[in-house]
């Protein structure tokens, strides 16, 4: 049995697969050999802590940058500009990097997304956000009411070619009681997180 | 793109988002109470408001400074993860002790659960932790397996995660005594998962006039499922986890803590797994390590390489090494904290512990499946390494 295994590249992938808990993506075209190398490399990189690679990633360096990794995506959220008493962290340019999967830089000839580099000044007061590049969403938590003495939006087009949703938090004076029923919470006519705006 | 939108005069302190396949769920820090809301985002419909009694952790939180404190106590939510696609585990207060508890959308404070008879919540207890204490998950779920695609924003990867729900999930439990001491508990989200959904011995305690709830001790479901560490008290002591991986930065004082085995020749280690690190204790011995170059260290929870790789050894005992392993990791055995002299309390949850051989001079960190980031401070920005502290406000 063991001379089976290793003599096979496919048997051997699958059982250290199981071990990493990872499993065959259905649209992988990899032969199994390379992912097993892959595979081997990287938690061998894991368990030495050396890297194989590395990359600079130039980021804001202050107290009102937010940052966040979903996925293979690092994103930075800053300011365009920091108000006059330094209490505006509200963050309006969003940059996101894509990194490297597999541990590794491609192998030469495969085809490669790595750092790619989107920009979106949103024009809105950001105090939180979130997203999931599984599944290409993207989140942002608006506080109205903050000083806003940031510059303009230079370049809103990638944010008004995106379909929009709009997700409304209960009204303040209904949060320090259990939140009512909808029924109830439509009879005393509060407005209600459930609607999705229209494009 | 979504937006999420504040109304009135919520006074905003800080938020926690986080997203799990069609849910995403805010919990928001504010003077007038903490709030949970869950919204069924693919829909925009509300699906779970929490009214929270007032807990008030002000928390700034950047990448570089980070603090905290704790203005009144009477308790609710603490933090809160996803547990699955469309559970939540909330760490919460319960009988002036700590406990999990789970919350499904339409069963927490009330929306849409009429139709259907609520379960009798279920509590998890921990063991007697100063209940003057801060609360954060650190957490990196995996996306489901499905919504990886080629056609989504992230790599079309190779290989994905076998089971999104599995991983380790990390509690920073922050006692807010003097010299504050901070707690580390791992714990995986599979085996949290069963917990909540398998009969075992529990009490039933009222709850409320006419509602009861389960309740199981620390001792029936905790000891072999937990792994605890004291964690250097500063808040500086980035913590990033990603599926099974929880990744941060220690000096080699502190990693010589978490195992005798990364103790470094030149450094004199005084104290034993047994006690806090010496930066809980008094602030020269903090200032004396705090300009010490950092590693990284990088815990692993997964178990199947830690269970054939602990097949070849002995078993460790309380009279040999607690150690095993070649080089820079080890697989560290069983350990114990007692909490000021309160309780003791050991975890067994297996892991493996590797530390970087050369510094690793980041000041911040984050992890994913492949990635690592490491944040540099550019020389002429900041000089020098700050730490802040958490200190008593009365």
């Amino acid at each position: 049995m063991q001379e089976l295994i290793d003599h096979s590249a496919k048997s051997q992938l699958s059982i250290e697969l199981a071990s990493e808990c990872l499993v065959l993506a259905p649209w992988n075209d990899i032969p199994a050999a390379t992912l097993l190398d892959r595979l081997r490399r990287s938690r061998e990189a894991w368990r030495t802590l050396r890297p194989t690679h590395e990359e600079t990633i130039p980021i804001q360096d202050d107290i009102y940058t937010t940052y966040k990794v979903c996925g293979h995506v690092f994103a930075q959220g800053k300011p365009s500009q920091i108000g006059p008493n330094d209490d505006s962290p509200a963050a309006r340019v969003h940059e996101f990097w894509e990194m490297p999967v597999g541990g590794l830089m491609p192998v030469e000839g495969e085809d490669t997304r790595g750092w790619h580099h989107k920009y979106l000044d949103i024009g809105m007061d950001v105090v939180d956000f979130t997203f999931d590049p599984s599944q290409d969403v993207l989140f942002f938590m608006e506080k109205p009411g903050f000083v806003d003495l940031l510059s303009p939006p230079r370049d809103t087009t990638i944010y008004n070619s995106l379909p929009k949703i709009e997700l409304r938090f209960p009204p303040a004076d209904t949060i320090q009681q259990p939140a009512p029923s909808r029924r109830q919470n439509d009879q005393d006519g509060h407005r209600w997180p459930t609607r999705v705006l229209p494009e | 793109m979504i937006k999420m939108a504040i109304d009135g005069p919520l006074e905003y302190y800080r938020s926690d988002l986080r997203i799990e396949d069609r849910y995403v769920a805010a919990l928001i820090f504010s003077l007038e109470g903490n709030v949970l809301t869950m919204w069924d985002w693919k829909s925009g419909e509300c699906v779970l408001v929490s009214s929270l009694p007032y807990i008030l952790f002000i928390t700034l939180t950047t990448h570089l400074i980070h603090t905290q404190f704790c203005h009144q106590h009477e308790l609710g939510v603490w933090s809160y993860t996803f547990l699955d696609a469309c559970t939540l585990l909330l760490v919460v207060e319960k009988g002036g002790r700590i406990a999990f508890k789970t919350s499904s959308p339409g069963w927490l404070s009330g929306t849409n659960s009429r139709s259907k008879r609520k379960p009798k919540p279920k509590y998890l207890m921990f063991p007697d932790v100063p209940i003057r204490s801060s609360m954060i998950f650190y957490d990196g779920k995996l996306p489901q397996p499905e919504s990886y695609s080629p056609t989504s924003m992230s790599f079309s990867r190779p290989t994905v995660p076998a089971q999104a729900d599995h991983g380790v999930v990390a509690l920073s439990i922050t006692a807010f005594h003097y010299p504050p001491v901070r707690y580390l508990v791992f714990f995986l989200r599979e085996v949290l998962a069963r917990l909540f959904r398998q009969e075992q011995k529990c009490s039933l305690e009222r709850e409320g006039e006419w509602e009861y709830a389960y309740v199981v001790d620390w001792a029936d479901w905790g000891p072999e499922v937990s792994r605890w560490f004291f964690a250097p008290s500063t808040p500086l002591w980035h913590c990033l986890v990603h599926g099974y991986r929880f990744g941060t930065l220690v000096t080699r004082l502190e990693a010589s803590i978490i195992s005798p085995s990364f103790t470094h020749a030149d450094i004199d280690i005084t104290t034993g797994t047994k006690g806090p690190p010496p930066d809980a204790g008094a602030d020269e011995d903090e200032d004396a390590d705090a300009d010490a170059p950092l590693y990284l260290l990088v815990f692993d929870f997964n178990p199947y390489p830690l269970r054939r790789h602990q097949s070849s050894p002995p078993p460790p005992t309380e009279n040999s090494p607690s150690d095993n392993g070649t080089g820079n990791t080890v697989v560290i055995a069983p350990s114990d904290v007692t909490f000021h002299d309160r309780e003791e309390v050991i975890g067994r949850l297996g892991c493996r512990v590797t530390l970087m051989d050369k510094p690793a001079d980041y000041a911040a960190l984050a992890v994913c499946e492949d990635n690592i980031i490491g944040f540099r401070v550019r020389p002429n920005q900041h000089t020098h390494r700050e730490r802040f502290f958490l200190k008593p406000l009365n």
